[in-house]
C-alpha cells in the first residue's frame, strides 16, 4: 500500500516536473535559481540544503509552490460518460461556425487571411494606441453568432439517452440531459472539506488497527482469556490514547479507541468522515485552527464573536448556533462529555448546516462596496483591515492564500495584484516580448476575424457608458488575443480549427496558417470578457495576460459545449433546476406563456454578466468565481435575480415585457443577494 | 394649502419632479411657491424697479448675484481676495511655500484681459512657450475658447478683434489661464468632472455635494502637440462642443459615472491617493464657496444648484475650471436622465421643509433621509452645534 502510494507520488512528481519544464515561466525561474546558485549563500558542500534555504529567503520557493498550485488547477479534470456525446455536439457546432465564416467571406469576396501591405501595416503601427481611428469598412460584417443562437444549439441537444415518451414538452426544458448538477443545499454544503490529512490518517488507522497484547495465561477457560485480553487491550489503548501529548479537542470528544466508532466512521462516505473527524479533532475550517496554520487573522468565533472558534465551542456552547444544535442534538447547550455520545450521523447533518459557499451563507461581513460610495465607519474599518491582511498575503506571494482571501471580498486597490498572483499572470519581460510578438503578427496579417472583433467592439463596448473609454485598449487586446497560439494549445478540449492558405504570400515557405491562431471565433459580445479588466489595468499587456488566464480557466467553458460540471450545459441545467425547485409558480408562469426561462438569462450566463452588471458588482462576482474556483455562482445569481423580480415578472406575459423587467441590472448588489439566498437555505 | 410651482424652462425633469410632489403649475404672474427660474428672470425679479416682494412661502432657485461665482473673472477675483484676506489674518490655511499657496492652490494661474495684460506678460515670460487658454468671461458651453502658446498670437487676436464689425466683441473681457497640459488621461482621453453642489444658504453656509456626478470625455485621443492646439475636440470636454465631432456617440454621450472613475483609480492607482483626490475636490468646493459667501446678496428665499467643472492632472490633483450657476438639465442619455431626475428630486427634498410647504422661517436643517444622494459638505449651523455638544456626528467633516 505504502509502496503504491510512494510510486504514485513519484509519478506525479515526474509529471509535474515535465510540465513545469515546458511552461513559459520555467525559463525565468530556472534562470533565477541559477543566479542564486552562484551567490555565496549556496555552498557546494551542503548544496541541497543551502539552496533550499536560499530559495526560501528569495521567495523562489513560493514561486515554485505557486506554479504547482496552478498546475493542479489546470489538471482538474472531470470525466463524464457523456464526454464524447458533447464533444461531437461541439465539433458539429464548430463546423457550422466555420461554414458561416466561409460563406460570409465568399459573399463579401474576401479571403480569410492575407498579408497586409506596407502602407496598411504602417498605418496600424502608427495608430496602435488609437485603433478607433483605423478606418475599416465593417458595415457588411455581422457577428457570426449571438448568445441566442448558441441557446438554440443547447436546447436542441438531444441527450445521449433518448426518452421516447416525451411529447410536446420535448423543447421545453433540457433536463433530459443526464448531467448531475448541485441543488441549493449542495451549494450551501461542503463546509469542512479541505486538507485534513491528519484526521484522515487517524480515521484510516482506526480501521486498520491490529490488536497486540500480552501472552495468554494457561489454565483459564478460552472465553475468559479472550474477554480478559479484550479488556486489557481496551485499557491499554485507552491509556495510550490519554498518554498521547496534545490532541486536546479530540480527547474531549472521543471516548478513546473504539471498534464501534471505527465501524461507524467507515460506514459513512469519505467526505463525511473527513468532516466528522475534522469537527471532533478541531482540525478543520474553524478560525482557531486556521489561525494556527496561518490563514486566518483572528481566532474569534465568526458566529457569536465572543470566544475562540474551536470545535468544543461550536459543538457545545456557541450561543449563535444554539438553535441549530437544538435541532440536531436535541439540546441547545451541551456538556463537552455529551459530544461523545452523539451519533455520527447527527454530527454529519450538523456539520452540513455549514456550507459550500461558507463565507456567504454564514452571512458574515464581506467587503463589498455598495452602489453608492459607502463611507460608513464600519465599512472603512473593515476595508482597512482587509487591505492590511491583503498586503501581507501579497508579500508572502502565495497563491492559495490569495484564493482564500478573495472569499471574503477584495478591496479595490488590491484586486489587480491579487488576481495576478492567483492566476500566475504577473508580468515578466518574456510576457512583454510575447505580447509584442502577437502585435507583430497583427501587423503582418489581415485576418477576417479582425473585422469581426472590430465589429464586436463597435457593437458592444463602444456603446456602453461603462466601457467606451477603454475602446482603444480593447482593440489591442482582442486583436492580439486572436493571434495567440498558446490558447489553442492550452484549451482542454481543443476546438476544431481551420487551416487556411494565406493570400499574398506565394514565395515563402509557410503558406498556410491555423485560422484563427487562437482557435477562438468571436461571437456577439465576446469582447465583453475582456472589457471589465480595463478597470484594473492601465497597461494593455498586463491586462492581456490576466484576461487570457481567466479565459483559459473559465470563460471558454461558457461558450463551448462540454460535459463538465463547469460547462455551460451544466450551468444552464443548474439554473433551470434552481428555478424549478424553488419557484415553481414562476416556472409554471413561464411555461404557460411558452417563454423558455433560459432565454432570459443566456446572455448573462454566457458573458458571465459582463456588460449587464455594473463594473463594481461584476468584479465582485468574478472575485467569487476565483475564490471558489467555480462558475456555479453565475447561474445561481441569475436565478436569484429572476426570483427577486418575481412579482413584476408574474404581471407580464410576453417575452418582450419580461425582458424589459430584467433589462436594468444597475441596482443589483451581488453579495447581499447571494447571502440572502444561501442564508435562507441554512 | 396646495403648493404651486412655476418654471421658465420647459424641461421635463423639472416639471415631472414638481408634479410628482403634487404641486400645481402656475404662470409667473400667479401666486407661486417654488420658482425654477432662468438667471435673467431671477435678476429682474430681485431688481429694485420690479418691486416684487416675496412672502415667507416662496423660494427660488437662484441667488440675486450668482454671477459672483459663475462669471469666470469674478470667481478668480473672489478667490484671490479670499486668499489675501486669510493671509492678512495670518490664517494657516493661507500658508505659502515656494510663493504658492499650499492649501488654496486649486485654480490655475489666471488673469483678466485686457485689465491684467501686463501681469500676464510678466508671468508668461517666466515660462515662455507654455500654453494658455483664453475664455470669454460671460459665455458658456465652450464658445469663444481658444488656446495660445505665443504672445504674438495673442497680439494678433487683439488686433483682429478690434476690426470695426466686431466692435461689440472688444468690450467683452476674457480670462487667460495657464492651460493644464498634463491632464489625467483614461484610455488616452482627456476628461473633466461635473459635480453638482447645492447651496441652501450662504450665511451661515450650508452646502451639499451630490454623490453621483459624471466625467465628460473628449472623443479624440489627447495630444498636447502644437499641431493639435486648434483642435477643440482634443481639448474641450463640453458636451456642446463634442457633440459636433464625428465621433460623438449618443448612447453614452461621452459620459462615465464618477463611481466608475473611482473604481478605476482605486484599482490602478491605489486607495490612498484616490481618497486624497476626492477629499481635495470637496475641499476646493468648500473654499470656493467660502470665497464668495461675503459678497453674495444672501436672501432667505434663495437656493442654488451649481455645476462644478473640475479637471484632474496626472498627479491626481484637482483644478477648479469654472462654476455653472444653471447647469444643463437636458438629458443626453438614459443614464443622464436618471441622474438628473434624482438630482432634482433630492434638491427639492432638501430645500423644502418636512412639512412639504416652502417656508423661509425654517432652520434649513434637512433630515438624513431628505439628503438622498447628497452629502453634507458644510453646514455652519451644525458645525457650531456640534462644537457645543461635543459630538461629531453630522457635523462638517472638512473643518
Amino acid at each position: 500500500m505504502e509502496e503504491l502510494k510512494d510510486k504514485s507520488i513519484h509519478h506525479t512528481t515526474i509529471k509535474i516536473c515535465e510540465d513545469l519544464k515546458k511552461s513559459a515561466s520555467f525559463i525565468s525561474l530556472f534562470g533565477d535559481i541559477q543566479k542564486l546558485v552562484v551567490t555565496p549563500s549556496v555552498k557546494s558542500d551542503d548544496f541541497k540544503n543551502t539552496l533550499l534555504k536560499a530559495m526560501q529567503e528569495n521567495g523562489l520557493e513560493s514561486e515554485l509552490k505557486n506554479s504547482i498550485y496552478r498546475w493542479i488547477k489546470t489538471k482538474r479534470k472531470e470525466v463524464s460518460p457523456y464526454d464524447s456525446f458533447f464533444r461531437k455536439a461541439q465539433i458539429h457546432w464548430d463546423k457550422r461556425i466555420h461554414k458561416s465564416l466561409n460563406s460570409m467571406c465568399s459573399e463579401l469576396g474576401i479571403s480569410l487571411a492575407k498579408t497586409r501591405g506596407t502602407s496598411e501595416r504602417e498605418e496600424i503601427l502608427s495608430k496602435w494606441t488609437e485603433l478607433t481611428n483605423f478606418e475599416v469598412d465593417i458595415n457588411k460584417y455581422r457577428p457570426v453568432y449571438a448568445p441566442r443562437d448558441f441557446l438554440e444549439v443547447l436546447i436542441n441537444l438531444r441527450g445521449p439517452i433518448r426518452d421516447k415518451s416525451q411529447g410536446d414538452n420535448a423543447h421545453w426544458e433540457f433536463t433530459q440531459l443526464p448531467l448531475r448538477v448541485k441543488n441549493l443545499a449542495d451549494l450551501v454544503r461542503l463546509g469542512f472539506s479541505p486538507v485534513l490529512h491528519e484526521a484522515d490518517r487517524l480515521a484510516r488507522e482506526g480501521s486498520a488497527m491490529y490488536p497486540i497484547g500480552p501472552e495468554p495465561i494457561l489454565g483459564v477457560p478460552y472465553s475468559m482469556g479472550v474477554s480478559a485480553m479484550k479488556e486489557l487491550l481496551t485499557q491499554e489503548f485507552k491509556n495510550s490514547w490519554h498518554a498521547t501529548p496534545g490532541v486536546r479537542q479530540a480527547k474531549t470528544h472521543i471516548e478513546g479507541p473504539s471498534l464501534k466508532l471505527t465501524k461507524c466512521l467507515l460506514g459513512i462516505n469519505r467526505r463525511d468522515i473527513r468532516m466528522v473527524t475534522g469537527l471532533l479533532t478541531g482540525h478543520c475550517h474553524l478560525s482557531r485552527h486556521l489561525q494556527l496554520i496561518g490563514i486566518a487573522e483572528d481566532p474569534e468565533c465568526r458566529w457569536c464573536l465572543e470566544d475562540e472558534e474551536t470545535s468544543p465551542h461550536v459543538l457545545t456552547e456557541c450561543p449563535a448556533i444554539a438553535r441549530v444544535r437544538e435541532r440536531h442534538f436535541g439540546s441547545s447547550v451541551l456538556n463537552p462529555k455529551d459530544v461523545k455520545s452523539i451519533q455520527l450521523r447527527k454530527l454529519c447533518t450538523f456539520a452540513k448546516e455549514r456550507s459550500f459557499y461558507p463565507e456567504l451563507s454564514r452571512g458574515e461581513q464581506i467587503l463589498a462596496a455598495n452602489n453608492s460610495l459607502s463611507t460608513t465607519q464600519a465599512f472603512t474599518a473593515l476595508e482597512a483591515e482587509r487591505i492590511d491582511l491583503g498586503e501581507k498575503i501579497l508579500a508572502k506571494n502565495y497563491a492559495p492564500l490569495a484564493q482564500e482571501f478573495l472569499k471574503k471580498g477584495c478591496p479595490r486597490c488590491l484586486r489587480a495584484r491579487m488576481w495576478s498572483l492567483l492566476l500566475g499572470s504577473e508580468i515578466k519581460p518574456q510576457h512583454t516580448n510575447y505580447f509584442e510578438m502577437l502585435k507583430e503578427h497583427v501587423l503582418q496579417y489581415d485576418l477576417m476575424t479582425d473585422k469581426l472583433i472590430i465589429k464586436d467592439i463597435n457593437l458592444t463596448a463602444s456603446n456602453d457608458d461603462q466601457y467606451f473609454v477603454f475602446e482603444d485598449v480593447l482593440y489591442q487586446v482582442m486583436l492580439c488575443f486572436s493571434r495567440d497560439n498558446d490558447i489553442l494549445k492550452n484549451l482542454p478540449n481543443q476546438p476544431a480549427f481551420m487551416q487556411v492558405v494565406i493570400k499574398g504570400k506565394h514565395n515563402s515557405v509557410e503558406k498556410t496558417m491555423v485560422f484563427p491562431p487562437s482557435g477562438v471565433i468571436p461571437f456577439h459580445g465576446f469582447s465583453m470578457y475582456a472589457a471589465p479588466f480595463c478597470y484594473l489595468f492601465d497597461k494593455p499587456d498586463e491586462l492581456y495576460f490576466v484576461f487570457r488566464a481567466f479565459y483559459l480557466r473559465y470563460w471558454h467553458k461558457l461558450h463551448r459545449v462540454c460535459a463538465g460540471s463547469q460547462g455551460i450545459v451544466s450551468l444552464c441545467l443548474l439554473y433551470e433546476k434552481l428555478l424549478q425547485c424553488h419557484e415553481p409558480l414562476l416556472w409554471n408562469h413561464f411555461k404557460k406563456y411558452h417563454i423558455h426561462p433560459l432565454r432570459l438569462v443566456i446572455k448573462w450566463i454566457m458573458r458571465a454578466f459582463s456588460g449587464h452588471l455594473p463594473p463594481e458588482q461584476l468584479l465582485t462576482l468574478w472575485d467569487l468565481v476565483l475564490a471558489y474556483d467555480s462558475l456555479e455562482i453565475i447561474p445561481l445569481l441569475a436565478a436569484i435575480i429572476i426570483v427577486f423580480r418575481k412579482d413584476n415578472l408574474l404581471k407580464v406575459t410576453t417575452l418582450q415585457n419580461i425582458e424589459a423587467v430584467l433589462a436594468d441590472l444597475s441596482s443589483v448588489a451581488v453579495i447581499p443577494l447571494l447571502q440572502i439566498a444561501l442564508l435562507k437555505e441554512t | 394649502m396646495r403648493v404651486t410651482f412655476c418654471t421658465d424652462l420647459d424641461k421635463s425633469v423639472v416639471v415631472s419632479n414638481c408634479e410628482k410632489r403634487g404641486w400645481i403649475q402656475v404662470g409667473p404672474e400667479d401666486e407661486w411657491n417654488v420658482y425654477w427660474a432662468g438667471t435673467m428672470t431671477c435678476r429682474s425679479l430681485f431688481s429694485v424697479d420690479s418691486g416684487y416682494r416675496m412672502n415667507d412661502n416662496q423660494i427660488i432657485n437662484h441667488f440675486p448675484n450668482h454671477y459672483e461665482i459663475s462669471r469666470k473673472d469674478l470667481l478668480v477675483k473672489n478667490i484671490k481676495r479670499y486668499r489675501r484676506d486669510l493671509e492678512k489674518e495670518g490664517n494657516s490655511l493661507a500658508e505659502r511655500g515656494d510663493s504658492k499657496y499650499l492649501h488654496l492652490d486649486f485654480i490655475p494661474t489666471t488673469f483678466v484681459l485686457p485689465a491684467d495684460y501686463n501681469m500676464f506678460v510678466e508671468e508668461y515670460r517666466k515660462a515662455p512657450q507654455s500654453t494658455w487658454i483664453m475664455k470669454p468671461c460671460g459665455r458658456s458651453q465652450g464658445s469663444g475658447i481658444f488656446l495660445i502658446n505665443k504672445l504674438s498670437k495673442l497680439k494678433r487676436w487683439s488686433r483682429e478683434s478690434k476690426t470695426p464689425f466686431q466692435q461689440q466683441l472688444t468690450r467683452e473681457s476674457y480670462v487667460i489661464s495657464k492651460y493644464i497640459d498634463n491632464p489625467l488621461l483614461i484610455g488616452g482621453k482627456k476628461f473633466d468632472l461635473r459635480i453638482y453642489v447645492l447651496v441652501s444658504s450662504f450665511r451661515p453656509l450650508k452646502a451639499y455635494q451630490f454623490r453621483l456626478g459624471f466625467c465628460r470625455f473628449c472623443t479624440v485621443k489627447y495630444d498636447s502637440s502644437v499641431a493639435e492646439l486648434d483642435n477643440m475636440y482634443v481639448h474641450l470636454t463640453n458636451v456642446s462642443v463634442q457633440r459636433h465631432g464625428g465621433e460623438y456617440n449618443s448612447l453614452h454621450g461621452g459620459k462615465m459615472s464618477i463611481q466608475n472613475l473611482r473604481l478605476h483609480l482605486e484599482s490602478t492607482r491605489g486607495k490612498v491617493v484616490t481618497e486624497k483626490l476626492f477629499d481635495q475636490i470637496s475641499w476646493l468646493i468648500i473654499h470656493s464657496l467660502k470665497a464668495i459667501a461675503p459678497v453674495v446678496a444672501t436672501d432667505r428665499h434663495c437656493f442654488e444648484c451649481y455645476g462644478y467643472d473640475i479637471i484632474i492632472d496626472n498627479n491626481l490633483k484637482p483644478w477648479l475650471v469654472e462654476v455653472n450657476a444653471s447647469p444643463s438639465l437636458t438629458s443626453t442619455t438614459a443614464n443622464d436622465r436618471i441622474l438628473k431626475h434624482k438630482l432634482m428630486d433630492n434638491i427639492f427634498s432638501i430645500v423644502v421643509p418636512p412639512s412639504g410647504i416652502p417656508d423661509v422661517r425654517w432652520n434649513k436643517i434637512p433630515t438624513q433621509q431628505a439628503l438622498g444622494d447628497f452629502e453634507i459638505l458644510i453646514d455652519e449651523d451644525l458645525a457650531e452645534n456640534t462644537e457645543n455638544c461635543g459630538s461629531l456626528k453630522n457635523g462638517c467633516k472638512w473643518k
